[in-house]
């Protein structure tokens, strides 16, 4: 902090990462806590649907209530955590509605790529059905994926936050 | 114990039950592997997918946001909160109460074993579903609902009153509701920890059957290795005792051997040294199963020949063809005399034998060399044929031989012709001079008749001073020539006595020539014998022929 304490003041003020989302139309449905000190962001689902998008099809594990093979469509984790000036060493923690928290590593970004996946089959997800945001990692393209609880406790729903530190 | 490879050790392990209750022992064991095996793979696939114990998680999760709702009312009635704030925590509120999602473990584990509960449960989802639905529905009525920031900022002034009414109602109904859940929330805690405890129990409770399995599976192979280990002992101490008969075998094989050679060295030893000639050779081959030294030596072989026909062996062909006919048509030929060898054949008394060796025919010949008898015996022959005094043949030889010599001059119609020779008074030479003189002059007569006639004459003394002559192919005329010589040879052989005295002698001859009546020489002898009766009658030291008396000179 020494460092970079007296370094910041030297830095121009678009230092800060731009902001993801422009400002909220509707109303908000993720709020993005971005690296360093920033202030916090939000972003609605016109917002995230103008950012890159990815498709992933895919079942889902049996644990995780949702049967059968879908098409999930949303924003690449890995850009919103790189949008939010976050990398390797970063902690990448997502937050849901009901206060449930995981961390997300970065090699599972660099690994399995998931998305942060707003459509189902094409359509948006409402609070009921886990939505309106769900961390959808590629099962069906990497069965070590299905060994094990780690990517069941992973795929967290009704995400609201993305917070990287 | 019936399979082969048992029987070594059949004496040292134990009986036919023993091996039936080793059968049993592997087949129970695989038996309850089997099973083992089957079970512990069903708890495999059992465990092959986590499935989540979450009925804590769940209720204590309702609690939460119930206690939120609550929250969010009280906020709400106090213009702090929105009424969109309120419909989503109601939306979260019931997707925690929703069990749809979350597969058949929750829902039917509670409801089967705490109903009470998941009536409370199932009549606060109505309850919920009810206030979303009248949230909702005076929200979706508000005219600003389309979401601009500033509408946003005004809900709380414009909370419409159906919102209120909802939150009054939850703030109303929450403490009760909430209550109801931290009992529910101790209630699932029990019920789980039991849960766990059972699973932990039958878990414990397998693995104990599990851990007999194995034991008694660590039982049967201790078992089965000590009979393998037990088996390989015998096995060894099997082997070591057949390696030892082995041995044993081959030294008694070995002795036997050697005493085989040596009776066969000791054999062909005295065959060697023996004085007869050994021969075994095969009929067909010729190869020669054993040939002695001496044999060998005989033949002129520098080493014992490797082939050898036992015909070859016979000097004579005459000999050779009598002595294989005998062979073959009797098997054996006993003491038949022979000349054996090509080069210089001796004679042998050879026996033989048509035996068998190894499966075919075989020559057995044994010979004793009887060539010094053969020898001796024609010595004797001679000597029995020779007058000792003059080496002349005597009478009989002489009679003999004279006999198939005229037969042999009849048969080609030659002429022959008998001189009859005898010494004028030899009694007077005996009388005068001694018996010693006597023999010289009879020797010195034989000489001298002997150098007189040619190769083919025959000449013997047929007793005391009278001597016979035979001459083949001679006419009477050259006869008479020949006995002429003969007297002048006699007359003028000069001979002295051992006094010094000078001894003189004359011949007479008796002359008879074959005629055509003449069928032996028997006829011719007495007329001979008669022309000499007549010389000596008429004075002696003359030659005179029978019947035609030739005039003395």
């Amino acid at each position: 902090m020494t460092l970079l304490g007296p370094l910041s003041l030297c830095l121009p003020l678009w230092a800060h990462p731009a902001p993801v989302c422009p400002a909220p139309q509707g109303r908000s449905v993720l709020r993005l806590q971005p690296a360093g000190d920033g202030p916090a962001q939000a972003c609605d689902l016109q917002a995230l649907e103008r950012l890159p998008a990815r498709d992933i099809t895919t079942a889902l594990p049996p644990a995780l209530g949702l049967a059968g093979e879908h098409r999930w469509t949303g924003v690449p984790l890995r850009h919103l955590v790189e949008q939010l000036g976050g990398g390797e060493r970063s902690r990448i923690v997502l937050t849901a509605l009901n206060d449930y928290a995981v961390e997300i590593s970065w090699s599972d970004l660099l690994r399995y790529n998931p998305v942060l996946a707003y459509r189902r089959d094409g359509q948006r997800m409402g609070i009921r059905d886990k939505g309106p945001l769900i961390l959808i990692y590629p099962f069906d393209a990497h069965p070590a994926l299905q060994q094990g609880q780690d990517y069941v406790n992973r795929t967290i729903w009704q995400v609201h936050a993305v917070s990287v530190r | 114990m019936q399979s082969p490879s048992a029987k070594p050790q059949a004496p040292t392990t134990g009986s036919p039950r023993t091996a039936y209750r080793l059968l049993a022992l592997v087949v129970a064991m695989a038996l309850a592997t089997s099973v083992a095996l089957w079970w512990t793979l069903r708890q495999a696939q059992d465990l092959a997918q986590p499935h989540q114990q979450n009925d804590l998680w769940y209720i204590a999760s309702v609690h939460n946001e119930l206690a939120r709702v609550s929250l969010l009312a009280r906020q709400l009635r106090a213009r702090e909160a929105s009424a969109q704030d309120l419909i989503d925590r109601l939306d979260v509120l019931y997707s925690t109460l929703d069990t749809t999602g979350r597969g058949p473990h929750v829902s039917t584990q509670l409801r089967d074993a705490l109903p009470d509960t998941a009536q409370g449960l199932d009549n606060l989802r109505t309850q919920v579903e009810h206030w979303s639905a009248l949230a909702s529905a005076n929200a979706n009525t508000k005219p600003h609902e389309s979401g601009s920031t500033a509408a946003r900022r005004t809900t709380a002034t414009a909370t419409p009153p159906q919102a209120l009414r909802v939150a009054e109602d939850i703030t109303r109904k929450s403490d009760a509701l909430l209550e109801r859940l931290r009992q529910a929330v101790a209630t699932v805690h029990l019920f789980s920890t039991q849960q766990t405890d059972q699973a932990r129990r039958q878990l414990h409770q397998r693995f104990i059957v599990l851990s007999v399995v194995l034991s008694a599976l660590l039982v049967g192979t201790t078992l089965l290795i000590a009979r393998l280990v037990q088996d390989a002992r015998a096995a060894a101490a099997a082997s070591r005792q057949l390696a030892q008969t082995n041995r044993e075998l081959e030294d008694r094989v070995a002795r036997r051997t050697r005493k085989l050679e040596e009776s066969r060295a000791l054999l062909g030893f005295i065959l060697d040294t023996s004085p007869s000639d050994v021969l075994l050779a095969e009929v067909e081959s010729g190869r020669v199963h054993f040939i002695n030294h001496r044999l060998t030596e005989r033949l002129g072989l520098p080493a014992a020949p490797q082939t050898l026909f036992l015909p070859d062996l016979l000097h004579d062909p005459d000999t050779r063809q009598r002595f294989m006919q005998t062979l073959d048509q009797y098997g054996q030929v006993n003491a038949m005399e022979a000349q054996i060898g090509t080069h210089a054949p001796r004679w042998s008394s050879l026996s033989a034998r048509l035996i068998d060796v190894e499966g075919r025919l075989a020559h057995l010949l044994w010979g004793f060399d009887i060539s010094t008898h053969k020898a001796l015996e024609a010595q004797l022959r001679e000597l029995a044929t020779r007058d000792a005094l003059s080496g002349l043949l005597n009478r009989r030889a002489f009679m003999e031989r004279s006999t198939a010599l005229f037969d042999h001059c009849r048969r080609h119609g030659q002429p022959c012709t008998v001189l009859m020779i005898d010494i004028d008074h030899f009694k007077r030479i005996n009388d005068q001079h001694g018996h010693q003189m006597g023999d010289t002059a009879i020797r010195a007569c034989a000489d001298a008749i002997g150098q007189a006639l040619r190769e083919a004459d025959l000449l013997g003394r047929l007793g005391g001073e009278e001597f016979a002559a035979l001459l083949p192919h001679a006419s009477a005329d050259s006869a008479r020539q020949v006995a002429e010589r003969i007297r002048g040879a006699i007359a003028q052989l000069g001979l002295v006595s051992p006094s010094g005295h000078p001894v003189t002698f004359t011949i007479s001859i008796g002359m008879a020539a074959s005629e055509r009546h003449h069928t032996g020489i028997e006829p011719l002898l007495p007329d001979a014998d008669a022309a000499l009766y007549r010389a000596k009658a008429t004075g002696r030291n003359r030659v005179l022929a029978h019947e035609a008396a030739f005039p003395a000179h």
